[in-house]
């Protein structure tokens, strides 16, 4: 089903730049319409994680035009970020869980953010804990995880508050092929309720699980588009 | 439980270890430990230049020396009865030879037969003179004699307050760094709490409560601690009766003793929410 509505998210001529050395990114160009969902692949060192913090505005482009949400993210003042974050989810590639709090309240700490009150947290926190099979461990620190059971916490954590994008990187990298195999489904069930999905991984296996989404493909910093994702941005609403 | 911050919901631990550790209490605690004794010491001395100063301007010494004691007499109640008849002079007492001979005792043994001055005591009105009286009569106002006594315990004292403002700068610089240096330890953790949303005010938050927590445990030790060195050297000076005591320390000094290190510590809890800003202004 293909419905024109505008993109979830826009880029246009974007360009990202390090200090004085060579563009990382050049000239990326496209769209992501809502509900989609996309992988994007590319060697080590293409600019998959370069993309991906200009997507969950960790950084901001150094020219060319990001829009987000419908918000210019270029010129949009600092202020006005964490409303925009809050939309995001972002599984990390190194999981970046806050060590000093348990995996039940690193799972928390959107909703928190968010200003849930703080007795209408449990219920979806071990909800979500059981559903990524770690129900058992929600107290544990995450020094004490293995780095699978740490990578499920880091996706908890991005889905709970049901955002309405959600970027992971090498999300399925740490977990063997069952457990990667029910994320995949949880990321698909995501989807079906809006939530734009984007994973940018390695595995080709992953790819082939999901036949209705689209591949962006980068190389050298720069965009190709081998299923025209990027043309034509599939939408699936309600499927 | 756990508690939490009902400003920013955040979890208790979020960006340190929950045991009050590092250096910043101990570093408060010392410079509010300081402060307070610095402090004890800034009010003592004001109270002790006060009570040496207390008075001396309106009085003075008026002494008749002869060494013919009729004349020395005349004399004397010539310049008593003058003192007596002046506006400026709100009483003129005479010292009895007994007394005068009493008070010379442990210097001078029985001072009979001595030619002693005739000495009067003059309380002047305020901001008068003492009247034109003889040549031969010797006048001594007695600022002259403590004022500069009262000049060197004011300049301690102030002394003293410039030491407590150094102490409260020096806790502030040091709360400063250590905000900068946990700021930069936690930089990831705060670079995760942004881009899971969190505002700049939900992280400076996290930060205040921790470093609050340290800077006014620090405080709180370190002033009562201060509080209670203070306490005992006023008690030993009371003990020793020494007219420099002034009095001593009073209620409201004492309370300003406890409370001169809890306001350098809130200083340094308000400096490093600053430069927690201000490091928060630069990250994306």
């Amino acid at each position: 089903m293909r419905v024109d509505m505008e993109p979830i998210v826009q880029f246009d001529r974007v360009g990202l730049r390090y200090g004085t050395q060579a563009e990382t990114l050049s000239d990326i160009g496209f769209a992501l319409a809502p509900g989609g969902f996309y992988f994007l692949t590319g060697a080590s060192g293409a600019g998959k994680t370069s993309l991906l913090r200009l997507l969950y505005l960790a950084q901001r482009p150094t020219r060319g035009s990001l829009r987000l949400f419908g918000h210019d993210v270029v010129a949009a003042p600092r202020a006005a970020l964490p409303a925009l974050r809050r939309r995001i989810g972002v599984v990390f590639q190194d999981f970046r869980l806050i060590p000093q709090l348990s995996a039940r309240d690193n799972v928390a700490l959107p909703l928190r953010i968010a200003g849930m009150p703080e007795d209408e947290l449990a219920g979806p926190v071990e909800e979500m804990l059981a559903w990524v099979g770690l129900a058992d461990r929600a107290a544990a620190r995450p020094a004490t995880l293995s780095g699978g059971e740490q990578q499920r916490v880091a996706i908890a954590r991005a889905v709970i508050a049901r955002p309405d994008l959600l970027v992971a990187d090498e999300p399925t990298g740490n977990v063997d092929p069952d457990m990667a195999h029910r994320l995949l489904h949880l990321f698909e069930s995501l989807n079906r309720l809006g939530t734009t999905v984007l994973i940018a991984t390695h595995d080709l296996h992953l790819l082939g699980r999901v036949p209705e989404a689209r591949m962006m493909r980068l190389e050298r910093g720069r965009l190709s588009d081998p299923t025209g994702a990027l043309r034509h941005p599939p939408i699936r609403v309600g499927a | 439980m756990t508690l939490r911050n009902r400003f920013t919901e955040m979890p208790k631990g979020l960006l340190a270890p929950r045991r009050i550790g590092g250096p910043v209490p101990w570093i408060i605690g010392i410079m509010a430990f300081l402060m307070a004794l610095a402090g004890a010491a800034a009010l003592g001395l004001t109270r002790a230049a006060q009570g040496a100063s207390s008075g001396v301007e309106q009085r003075a010494v008026v002494q008749v020396i002869d060494a013919d004691a009729a004349r020395r007499d005349a004399n004397a109640a010539k310049a008593l009865a003058t003192l007596r008849a002046s506006p400026a002079v709100e009483s003129a007492t005479p010292v009895a030879d007994a007394q005068l001979a009493g008070e010379l005792k442990p210097w001078l043994g029985d001072a009979t037969g001595l030619p002693l001055p005739a000495v009067i005591d003059v309380v002047l009105k305020p901001g008068m003179a003492v009247p034109r009286l003889e040549p031969s009569v010797r006048v001594e106002r007695q600022s002259a004699l403590l004022g500069p006594l009262g000049d060197f315990l004011r300049t301690l004292g102030l002394l003293a307050l410039a030491i407590v403002l150094m102490m409260a700068l020096v806790a502030v610089a040091a709360t400063v760094l250590a905000a900068r240096a946990a700021f930069e330890a936690q930089r990831d953790t705060v670079e995760v709490l942004h881009l899971i949303g969190a505002t700049d005010q939900q992280v400076k938050g996290a930060f205040q409560r921790r470093v609050a927590l340290d800077a006014l445990s620090g405080g709180a030790i370190g002033a009562l601690a201060g509080l209670a060195v203070a306490a005992l050297i006023a008690g030993r000076l009371s003990a020793l009766d020494a007219g420099l005591a002034g009095g001593g320390l009073r209620g409201l000094d004492w309370l300003l003793i406890v409370l001169l290190p809890l306001i350098g510590a809130m200083m340094a809890v308000v400096a490093a929410r600053r430069t927690v800003a201000q490091a928060l202004e630069a990250t994306p």
